[in-house]
């Protein structure tokens, strides 16, 4: 720093000195020399500028006494001759000029202290403000990200509360956070089940498998993720439940997210497929029984109603007899009836108006139903037409009309009702195969004692009756359910102890143009059994019925002749001079069955009369074996005088 | 050994010098050690001039440098000067050396002023005292440029300004020098023991350093030395964190002796931080913090380490970062006060706030590690004769 009044020479002033080594710079920053003549002059020219004076004044006059710490300060040898003048003016000088000392240095240590508490206070703030705008990023970001969370957790919630699947998470063996379709399956609140052990919702005979494959998932054992079971609903009913859990953490803890399915309709068209697939089974089984036994009552019939004409009237001998026949007769009756529970009894379809039907049957069903049960109808008069047999479809209404008698022995009221229906595909169709398409329904209600769900099960297996031994055969539902499969339809049933039943029956429908036929067909007239004199050739690999015929046709006056197997026909047929005038065929025979036999004595002597005999009655089968170049078809069992009646028939060429 | 100490706080840089000078006087001494703040940075020249004139135009051998502030048995500051005057009576050779070019090439630097140094002292010395420009210098490249040199355990620090991060200065026997390290030798016998301690804990999860270059780290984890920094305090790293806030580096040496690197400068654009001192890719580190607390605790503990009573201390030597006075938020008398309390109020103390500082661990066994450069770390040099 310069100061003002500077007078530092080159040379000091005579009788002043530098000192040796000393800074020159300090001269001029730390004091300053006036060399004045006097101390008057020197006082007088420093007057006006005395405030401002940093430094010593120094004149030639006065004694004074120099003191060393002088010397330093202000870097100037001061000669003896001169020192005496120093004290009056040193200790004041130096007093003052060590005050404006200090006080610079304060000032400039101030200055440096202000410097860096500003510093630091720019530091901080500037800190401050990166730090509150951080914050604010901080809390911008999240509540963005809170309302991002809202919006997902409001789409979660809007897939959630409108899926079609109950979703909820299982925890401490509770239900935790249903959405709104459990309450719907259930009937119960989401307060009601969220209260209670979700045990409780389920039905008592599947607790056990739920809640030890929840055990067992929340322990991160294997249990199957994928399975059904009923729950029960508020009202009691159960409901068939497919659940799938998987295993999560939730809130820290092991839980399961389970998504529930509501498959009640899907199981019980799966039962039905499965009751369905089980009686096409049992009738195969039950037609391939009967097919057989036919054959046997075939032989004790034939041999029966021969041995019935040999026998002395008035005999003994012809009354039993005559029981053999009778109980052939209802052993015949029986297998038919099972044949038209297995469909081998195919009916005679033509167009029919159901109402008329059930007006029919409904009063010959009032002769057998008590009074106190009323009968009542109720039937469509736009139903449509179906195309059925008349006769199996009484057998319908009086099989169901006497299992409703049967139902309501205090009396009540037994319903028949018609309607047309439009079955669409789907989970909505009334039975789990059946097809699209325009129906006729018959309900049949009663407002008996009702079916416990395991009777329900089996109403329609054969021989299956909750009534007393003797009371029934357990056909009577059974037969019902063949006729109704026979027909192309369906019939369900349900029903509840105490509720009463209701049959519901599934008849395809015509379309509506379809016209009835005027009138019935005229039954056919009676005949003497008739005989002749041909040669008959009998192939039938049962013995008896071939035995049988032989005698029936010898007792006609024909000559008989017999094979066991299509082989064998062949080879007699071939070998005979002349052929049989008629061959009787039966159909199913192990080896060459019936109709490769045919074919080949067609191929060898085309114009080759036949009569096809068959257990199996199935009306497309004999059908193709007319087409196949047979000449007629009798059904077995048969009695002696159809069989003389057809063969007469057919070899005097009048279509039997 | 005799040793004094002195200071003055005078904005004068020549009086300062010369009180400084005049004090020391008295011991005749053969070296002064000298530290100062950057503030007389116009006047060094003038500093010397005083000194030397309030020696009376001794020859004496002046060694130091600047930091933020002064550490001295009477007063601690942030602004003045220091010296610690020291006179073996000719029973010990003294040595000094500087080399330029820390900034390019800090190892290579440190050794040749170190073979420098050696030689000077007759080519064996048994302590070692070093300062490196704390703006320039790498301070790891610093210890091992040495280390590859000298064999004894030696120490020292980086030298820095008023918490501005931009200049320091060497002081090496009248001249001013940046961008440079010397070193101060001494061969003969002179007892002293020296050890460091810090007292941060670390406290965030641990990272590996993915990408860094020199002093620079720029990924930890896979983002940013800046985002990862943030992430485990909890908010960003901001100026006043810069000197203070350390990762503590895990060495080879195992977790016990873990060293300490500060942020010196941070790059909003990419999110790196250079700190004091290099760190090496695939080092591991964690975040750490302080109390004030544990700023003190580590003073304590270093003196409870150095002090091996096989030698009376006669004097102190304090080389303590300038990020523990910052954190403190004082002129480091907290820091001083431990030492006198301990080693008596009288006892010769100087010191400086470093930038970054050198020291081996003083093992409980009174042998040493290996010498490490340290950020926020408190390094006490006791000497004895």
């Amino acid at each position: 720093m310069e100061y003002p009044l500077l007078s530092l020479v080159e040379n000091p002033p005579p009788g002043f000195e530098y000192r040796p080594g000393l800074s020159r710079r300090d001269v001029r920053s730390s004091v300053f020399a006036l060399f004045a003549d006097s101390i008057d002059a020197a006082e007088l020219r420093l007057q006006g500028v005395m405030s401002k004076v940093t430094g010593i004044i120094v004149t030639f006059t006065g004694e004074i006494v120099w003191e060393p710490r002088a010397e330093t300060l202000f870097h100037l040898g001061v000669p003896p001759p001169l020192r005496i003048h120093l004290p009056r003016l040193l200790p004041f000088c130096l007093g003052f000029l060590e005050t404006i000392r200090r006080q610079a240095d304060a000032n400039r240590k101030l200055s440096l202290e202000l410097a860096r508490a500003m510093e630091d206070h720019r530091r901080l703030s500037s800190d401050f403000d990166r730090s509150r705008k951080s914050l604010l990023e901080e809390i911008s970001e999240r509540r963005a990200a809170e309302a991002a969370l809202r919006v997902s957790e409001e789409r979660y919630r809007l897939v959630v509360d409108n899926a079609s699947d109950a979703i909820f998470i299982a925890q401490d063996g509770r239900v935790k956070f249903p959405n709104p379709r459990l309450s719907e399956l259930s009937g119960f609140s989401a307060e009601e089940i969220t209260k209670e052990p979700f045990v409780e919702f389920i039905h008592p005979e599947d607790r056990e498998t739920v809640a030890g494959r929840y055990a067992k998932r929340l322990q991160g054992e294997e249990a199957p993720n994928r399975y059904t079971f009923r729950i029960l609903t508020k009202s009691g009913a159960p409901l068939w439940m497919e659940i799938g859990a998987v295993l999560i953490a939730w809130e820290g803890r092991p839980a399961t997210l389970n998504f529930l399915r509501d498959v009640t309709q899907q199981v019980n068209l799966e039962a039905q497929l499965l009751h369905a697939q089980k009686m096409e089974a049992v009738g195969t089984l039950a037609g391939g029984i009967a097919h057989d036994f036919n054959n046997l009552l075939q032989a004790i019939s034939g041999c029966a109603a021969l041995a019935l004409q040999e026998a002395p009237e008035e005999s003994r001998t012809r009354s039993l007899i005559g029981n053999i026949g009778k109980a052939t007769d209802r052993a015949s009756e029986l297998v038919k009836r099972l044949l038209t529970f297995s469909r081998w009894e195919r009916p005679e379809k033509r167009p029919l108006d159901l109402n008329r039907e059930i007006s029919h049957t409904v009063s010959l069903l009032e002769r057998i139903i008590p009074k106190m049960v009323r009968i009542e109808t109720r039937l469509d008069k736009d139903l449509r037409r179906i195309d059925g047999d008349p006769t199996q479809i009484e057998q319908i209404i009086m099989n169901l009309g006497a299992n409703a008698r049967d139902a309501m022995p205090e009396g009540g009221c037994l319903l028949f009702e018609t309607g047309n229906a439009t079955v669409t595909a789907g989970i909505g169709q009334p039975c789990a195969e059946m097809d699209p398409g325009e129906y006729v329904v018959l309900r049949v209600k009663d407002s008996g004692v009702g079916m416990s769900p395991e009777n329900l099960n089996r109403i329609f297996d054969p021989f299956f009756t909750t009534k007393e031994v003797g009371a029934g055969t357990g056909l009577g539902l059974s037969t019902v359910y063949g006729i109704v499969r026979g027909h192309g339809g369906w019939i369900r049933c349900e029903s509840r102890p105490g509720n009463g039943t209701c049959f519901e029956i599934f008849l395809p429908s015509l379309p509506s143009s379809h016209a009835l036929p005027d009138g019935n067909d005229p039954p056919f007239p009676e005949s003497d059994i008739p005989g002749g004199k041909e040669t008959i050739l009998v192939v039938d690999d049962e013995d008896m019925v071939r035995d049988l015929a032989k005698i029936i046709l010898e007792v006609s006056g024909y000559t008989v002749l017999c094979a066991r197997s299509g082989e064998n026909a062949m080879e007699m047929f071939l070998a005979e001079d002349g052929e049989p005038d008629l061959v009787i065929l039966d159909l199913g025979m192990p080896g060459m069955g019936g109709r490769k036999c045919l074919a080949e004595m067609r191929k060898r002597k085309p114009g080759v009369k036949v009569l096809v005999a068959s257990g199996y009655s199935e009306e497309r089968q004999a059908a193709g074996i007319i087409e196949a170049g047979a000449s007629g078809f009798i059904g077995k069992p048969y009695k002696p005088s159809d069989l003389a009646r057809t063969v007469r028939s057919i070899l005097d060429g009048v279509p039997a | 050994m005799r040793y004094k100490s002195a200071s003055s706080t005078s904005t004068d840089a020549y009086c300062a010098g010369a009180e400084i000078g005049g004090s020391l006087r008295e011991i005749l001494p053969e070296v002064v050690l000298l530290f100062a703040s950057i503030s007389y940075e116009q006047n060094f020249a003038e500093l010397f001039e005083g000194i030397r004139d309030g020696l009376d135009g001794r020859e004496t051998l002046i060694f130091g440098g600047t930091g933020d502030g002064i550490y001295e048995t009477s007063q601690a500051a942030h602004y003045g000067v220091c010296a610690l005057g020291m006179n073996s009576q000719g029973k010990i050779r003294w040595a000094a050396a500087s080399a330029k070019g820390v900034g390019a090439d800090s190892f290579s630097a440190a050794r040749a002023c170190a073979l420098a140094a050696l030689s000077s002292a007759g080519g064996a010395a048994n302590f070692a005292f070093v300062l490196a420009d704390g703006a320039k210098a790498d301070g790891s490249g610093i210890a091992a440029g040495i280390e590859s040199v000298i064999r004894v355990p030696f120490f020292g620090g980086l030298t820095g300004d008023d918490r501005k991060f931009t200049r320091s200065r060497i002081l090496l026997n009248g001249q001013e020098l940046e961008d440079a390290v010397s070193i101060l030798v001494a061969s003969g016998e002179l007892p002293y023991s020296v050890t460091a301690a810090s007292g941060w804990t670390p406290i965030g999860a641990p990272g590996n350093i993915e990408e860094s270059e020199s002093s620079t780290i720029r990924i930890i984890d896979g983002m940013s030395a800046q985002a990862f920094m943030k992430e485990q305090l909890g908010k960003p790293l901001g100026e006043a964190d810069l000197g203070i806030v350390p990762l503590a580096a895990y060495s080879e040496a195992g977790d016990e002796y873990f060293f300490l690197r500060t942020p010196s400068h941070m790059d909003p654009e990419t999110g790196a931080i250079t700190t004091f001192g290099s760190i090496d890719t695939g080092t591991r580190v964690r975040v750490c913090t302080a109390t004030r607390k544990d700023v003190l605790e580590g003073v304590r503990k270093s003196l409870e380490d150095v002090n091996d009573g096989k030698f009376v201390p006669a004097a102190a030597l304090i080389i303590s970062c300038a990020g523990r006075k910052w954190l403190l938020n004082n002129t480091g008398e907290e820091e001083i006060a431990p030492v006198l309390t301990a080693f008596g109020k009288k006892i010769p103390l100087v010191g400086f706030p470093s930038f970054g500082e050198i020291s081996p661990f003083r093992k409980p066994d009174h042998t040493y590690t290996r010498t490490f450069f340290h950020n926020v770390t408190f390094v006490i040099c006791l000497l004895g004769g």
